[in-house]
């Protein structure tokens, strides 16, 4: 699995070609024809309908440890029960909602912190630049899920300590990618009129170089929520991310390791709710790409 | 346009002849199924241990049960604890004590050898006594030679102890395992290797000698042929790491182990169903229970409070939950093991015995209300299963919300020792003497009493004077009443014993079991 | 060339130093406490006190640090805490074990990533395509841990094809070794080919499109010849610089790989020892780790500096 949100370097800047609404509208208009993008989006939709209302839609008690324990799929438990005795489906979809708050969050973190930074070294450039790449470069050289395990042992488990961990950890690229829109744009003539004419950089940011740089910062967030939700799973298997009463997919199959071999359930169902809701994001993401037509040059 | 892409003559040919060279490097190689990574020969175990690693083994700090399991087969105190858990003459052959129990004169067996050549002398015990109680050294076990006032040697091989008062446990204390404070280790060895080096290849006097360590790999034991209680008939044991259950499960059946010292509990059906496995058990050494910190949570300094909680635990259910019915329910703290004072009926005579009505008529007089409690859990796999299985049952008897806070190690012993916790998961294991169980636990500022239990007078005294008691009969009563008192008074909430299983293939003979850390493979052999 | 690859190469050595330095006292600075797990719960206030000052972690932590620094100039990374073993022993045991697992890692996932991608870019839209599509698709949404659990399941515990779990060294026989090894190599590259399939078809299709092909073609060369002489080197020139950190990627992903098959490799060594507060061997791992990482991200600046000549006066 690779580590960081995309696979490749980018050092060079992204074209992005989306500048004005009547673009955005056509990016839309490619989207629905896009039968990926639409099977994403239902998917996406039940499982955010399913986060809301699980107590209302659990057939169970998620937490009840009250039935026999590791008994297989069947009608009253519809994907059997786990090592405890609880209902699998009912702790798989009390799981939706925290996967969802995790990978959501955790990307929305990552762009709060790191996308103005991209921004102000690349406008600024200079030793403002140097020092901020080079921190970057820093962490990129780094393996991310080792930093993560690094900062869950400092912060110690829990759901609020997972979502900083592989927000710092894990989405790392926004910067990069908001850096590189800001070279390509710098020269362009509208900045170059709007610097001329006064305007103070703060302004020219926010209302020049921000919007027209949306278009590979969106597609890198949605890619990155899959990575988010993976990397928690991921956490939370090795026992170093949420508590261990928070449901959550990765944690549920860590449980059941060690028991396995006598309960198949436990080990493809909390895999295959991962596996989808990363999928569904996934074909979303791909078809923004395509929508959005941002090409990252692969030039170093 | 062209669009098919063949495959041509030659490619074809291209492949298999990488495929055959591929084939010829396997069959230069070696091929065959998935065997076990060990040799074996007709007297070589294979033993899998329940730890990802073997860590140090020096005396000064040797702890843990796997470990001290690994001691038990390099090294011998001038006692051993035999599956009674009496003490016999080991590096001693006999003793002396005089009139008012406070002198000990014990003739050391000649001939000895350890596994470096040296001989064993009286200064052996003499030089390890006084590394022990070096501050330097850092032992942990040196508090468990403060009875002892001075030793002199009388003699190449007689040395004499005078103690503080008399004591109804000395000899425990010499043994080698579990007792470690009088390990005999070599000073020759030491001096030469450095502490680091021979905590990884200790040498001792024995039945086997460290062959080959590969610190998480593989711990290699060979026999001592010079070992004075007679030389074992397996020339090696291969010690190997395996912590997971299916891997336990599949390595025993497919006999790539012989052996494992904690088979899992959940496979326990399967593996006694398989004709070339035994499961053998045996009675605990230990106790478990949810510790209850008077000094961090003021409601637990009401008896009531403390009681009510240990009333509201079904055990019977906890143990078919948590554990798989594989462990004994416990009440108090003495352990099935220590069989001269376990009383089988314990559990329908104490008073933390199952009463959820007592339990919240207890709870409602003293007026606590609702408690929202932290407890603290190492992050085994066992003491998390126990923690999420005991709480909620508590949870429906009394108006308790349980947190849990799952702790590394690093940090979870250090809370322990400094009793920064709510309450907390945990217990007593190795216990062959009711002053491991009561001694070390619930006298006022006992060793590990970090909960704040204290100002039991009574109990205070009851528990010295059995630690002086020389008489056995006196000695059990007292005991007896001690253990009544802690129950009653419930620092804790007792929940469990450990029941001990061995895994063990029919190609081991001849072996037999004994309460951890006393068993061992010195009179095995393969068939 | 030489001064931009001197730069690079003191760059990636002062990456490695503050990354160690980060490190070591960060460790120090949370809470966790070594002495007390090698001590169990026996342990005393004076003994703890007694081992920290015996292994020199009592004092202030820059004296500390220099301690450490000098003896790594002289090559010596100290000693476990908790077993006591030299850290370059415990390493050079792990090293191999996940190297074996990323090397045979990135093999099948180029053995099946690379023609996968040319099939599909040759015959795009239609089913091979779109099968090959959502299979890299699939590999890459799925948690890798979750296959590695479900390829045991299948492969090992009900087929009994491959053994479950552990490692054995290749010294040991080459058949058991890669018996040991191709489901875990398995699991840690399937992303990564799921990766590299789609990015070869990209390149290849942006490449096809391209004027010297259609002039290749008109030429009347085989379409055959035309894909994998031509569009093949020129679009697998992306490809080999992913592949170049491709390693150290791999290298990351047998981390949980490593904790789900009980291999003791660098991964599991490096988790385990930062649970265990284990200060020597976290570093020692993280100044390899990092020295890989850093080593091959140079390798490929080289290499590519070396194959584009657009940019290699820069």
């Amino acid at each position: 699995m690779t580590t960081s949100s995309s696979p490749f370097p980018t050092e060079v800047a992204p074209v992005a070609v989306v500048r004005s609404t009547s673009e955005w509208r056509r990016a839309v208009r490619y989207l629905r024809k896009d039968m990926k993008v639409m099977l994403g989006c239902l998917i996406l939709g039940l499982l955010v309908v399913t986060a809301f209302l699980t107590p209302l839609l659990a057939p169970y008690d998620p937490n009840a440890q009250e039935f026999d324990l590791l008994m297989p799929p069947s009608w009253q438990h519809l994907l059997g029960t786990d090592e405890f005795g609880r209902d699998l489906l009912s702790r798989l979809m009390a799981g939706t909602r925290v996967s969802l708050i995790v990978g959501f969050s955790a990307v929305i973190l990552a762009v709060l912190a790191s996308v103005p930074l991209g921004l102000i070294a690349g406008y600024y450039g200079g030793w403002v630049d140097t020092v901020i790449m080079r921190y970057i470069d820093l962490q990129w050289a780094f393996p991310s899920l080792i930093i993560a395990v690094g900062l869950m042992a400092i912060l110690g488990p829990g759901l609020g300590n997972v979502i900083i961990a592989v927000s710092l950890a894990y989405i790392d690229d926004f910067a990069r990618i908001a850096r590189g829109e800001v070279l390509a744009l710098r020269e362009e003539e509208y900045i170059v009129a709007a610097r001329a004419a006064g305007g103070s950089d703060s302004r020219i940011i926010l209302r020049h170089l921000l919007p027209n740089s949306l278009a590979p910062l969106i597609v890198q967030a949605t890619v990155s929520i899959s990575y988010a939700i993976l990397a928690e799973s991921t956490l939370s298997f090795l026992g170093l991310g949420v508590e261990i009463t928070t449901p959550t997919w990765g944690l549920i199959l860590s449980g059941a390791r060690g028991y396995f071999t006598m309960a198949w359930w436990l080990a493809i169902f909390p895999g295959l709710a991962i596996m989808v809701t990363v999928l569904s994001i996934n074909f979303l993401g791909d078809g923004l790409r395509d929508a959005l037509d941002v090409k990252v040059s692969r030039v170093q | 346009m062209e669009k098919q892409l063949g495959v041509s003559r030659r490619s074809v040919l291209k492949l298999a002849a990488v495929g055959s060279t591929s084939y010829g490097l396997t069959r230069a190689f070696g091929l065959g199924n998935p065997r076990s990574a060990f040799a074996q020969g007709s007297d070589t175990l294979v033993a899998g241990f329940s730890t990802d690693k073997i860590e140090r083994l020096d005396p000064a700090i040797l702890q843990g049960l796997e470990h001290m399991q690994i001691g038990n087969h390099i090294y011998s105190g001038l006692t051993y604890a035999d599956h009674n858990l009496e003490p016999q003459g080991d590096l001693a052959e006999s003793w002396e004590v005089s009139k008012n129990g406070r002198e000990w004169t014990f003739q050391l067996r000649k001939g000895v050898k350890f596994h470096d050549g040296e001989d064993f002398t009286a200064d052996d015990v003499i030089y390890n006594y006084n590394r022990i109680k070096d501050p330097k050294t850092g032992s942990i076990h040196r508090s468990r030679l403060d009875e002892i006032d001075t030793i002199e040697k009388l003699g190449t091989h007689v040395v004499r102890f005078k103690l503080k008062s008399s004591s109804g446990s000395f000899l425990i204390t010499l043994t080698g395992l579990p007792g470690r404070a009088l390990i005999i280790a070599s000073r020759k060895s030491l001096e030469k290797m450095g502490a680091e080096q021979y905590s990884i290849t200790p040498v001792g006097t024995g039945p086997f000698r460290v062959a080959e360590h590969q610190v998480g790999t593989k711990f290699v034991l060979e026999r001592f042929d010079d070992y004075y209680r007679g030389v074992p008939k397996l020339k090696r044991v291969i010690i190997i790491p395996v912590t997971e259950p299916e891997t336990v499960v599949a390595a025993l059946r497919t006999g790539e182990i012989q052996f494992h010292t904690q088979p899992p509990t959940q496979f326990f059906d399967i593996l006694q169903r398989d004709p070339n496995i035994t499961m053998m058990e045996g009675p605990d050494t230990g106790f478990r229970g949810l510790m209850l910190n008077q000094n961090k949570v003021p409601a637990f300094k009401d008896v009531r409070v403390r009681l009510a909680i240990a009333k509201a635990i079904d055990r019977d259910v906890l143990a078919k939950r948590a554990f798989f019915g594989r462990v004994l329910p416990g009440v108090g703290p003495i352990p099935a093991a220590q069989k001269l004072y376990f009383r089988e009926f314990k559990r329908q005579i104490s008073a933390q015995k199952y009463d959820p009505d007592t339990a919240v008529r207890l709870w409602e007089e003293s007026g606590v209300g609702k408690l929202k409690l932290k407890t603290v859990s190492s992050v085994a796999a066992a003491d998390l299963r126990s923690a999420q299985v005991l709480l909620p049952l508590i949870s429906k008897v009394l108006p308790i919300e349980f947190e849990i806070e799952q702790v590394d190690p690093s940090v979870n012993l250090k809370r322990f020792r400094t009793g920064d916790y709510e309450t907390r998961v945990g217990g007593s294991g190795a216990d062959i003497d009711p002053n491991d169980s009561i001694r070390d636990f619930f006298i006022t500022n006992a060793k590990f009493n970090s909960f704040g239990y204290g100002g039991n007078t009574t109990l205070d005294t009851i528990v010295e004077e059995q630690f002086r008691e020389g008489n056995q009969q006196r000695r059990i009563a007292l005991v007896h009443l001690a253990e009544d008192m802690v129950m009653a008074d419930a620092p804790m909430a007792f929940t469990h014993h450990l029941i001990e299983y061995l895994a063990v293939r029919k190609e081991l003979k001849n072996f037999r079991m004994s309460p951890t850390p006393t068993w061992s493979f010195a009179q095995a052999s393969m068939a | 060339m030489r001064t931009y690859l001197l730069k690079r190469v003191l760059y990636s050595l002062l990456v490695m130093w503050g990354v160690a330095t980060l490190v070591f006292f960060m460790l120090r600075a949370i809470p966790g406490d070594p002495v007390s797990v090698i001590l169990g719960e026996e342990a005393t206030p004076e003994a703890a006190a007694q081992l920290r000052h015996n292994l020199g972690l009592d004092g202030p932590f820059y004296v500390q640090y220099v301690r450490w620094f000098a003896r790594l100039l002289r090559g010596d990374l100290g000693r476990s805490i908790l077993a006591g073993e030299q850290v370059t022993v415990l390493l050079l045991q792990a090293a191999p074990r996940t190297f074996s697992i990323a090397a045979l890692a990135l093999c099948i996932s180029l053995m099946l990533a690379i023609p996968a991608g040319i099939i599909s870019a040759v015959k795009k839209h239609t089913f091979p395509d779109h099968l090959a599509t959502v299979i890299a698709f699939l590999g890459l949404s799925m948690p890798n841990f979750w296959l590695g659990i479900v390829l045991i399941l299948f492969f090992a515990v009900h087929l009994g094809w491959f053994p479950a779990l552990g490692y054995v060294p290749l010294a040991e026989g080459f058949w058991p070794w890669l018996q040991h090894l191709l489901l875990p190599a398995f699991t840690t590259g399937t992303a990564f080919a799921a990766i590299i399939a789609r990015m070869t078809r990209s390149t290849m299709l942006e490449v096809l499109n391209e004027t010297y092909i259609s002039t290749a073609r008109s030429k009347g060369l085989l379409e055959r010849v035309v894909v994998l002489k031509h569009a093949l080197r020129n679009a697998l020139i992306p490809v080999i610089t992913v592949i170049g950190i491709a390693f150290s990627l791999l290298l990351v992903g047998t981390v949980v790989v490593e904790d789900v098959f009980a291999i003791q490799g660098l991964g599991r060594t490096l988790v385990r020892s930062i649970i265990n507060r284990d200060f020597p061997v976290v570093q020692g791992a993280i100044l390899l780790v990092s020295g890989i990482f850093v080593g091959m991200n140079l390798l490929v600046d080289i290499l590519y500096t070396y194959i584009n000549p657009k940019i290699r006066f820069e």
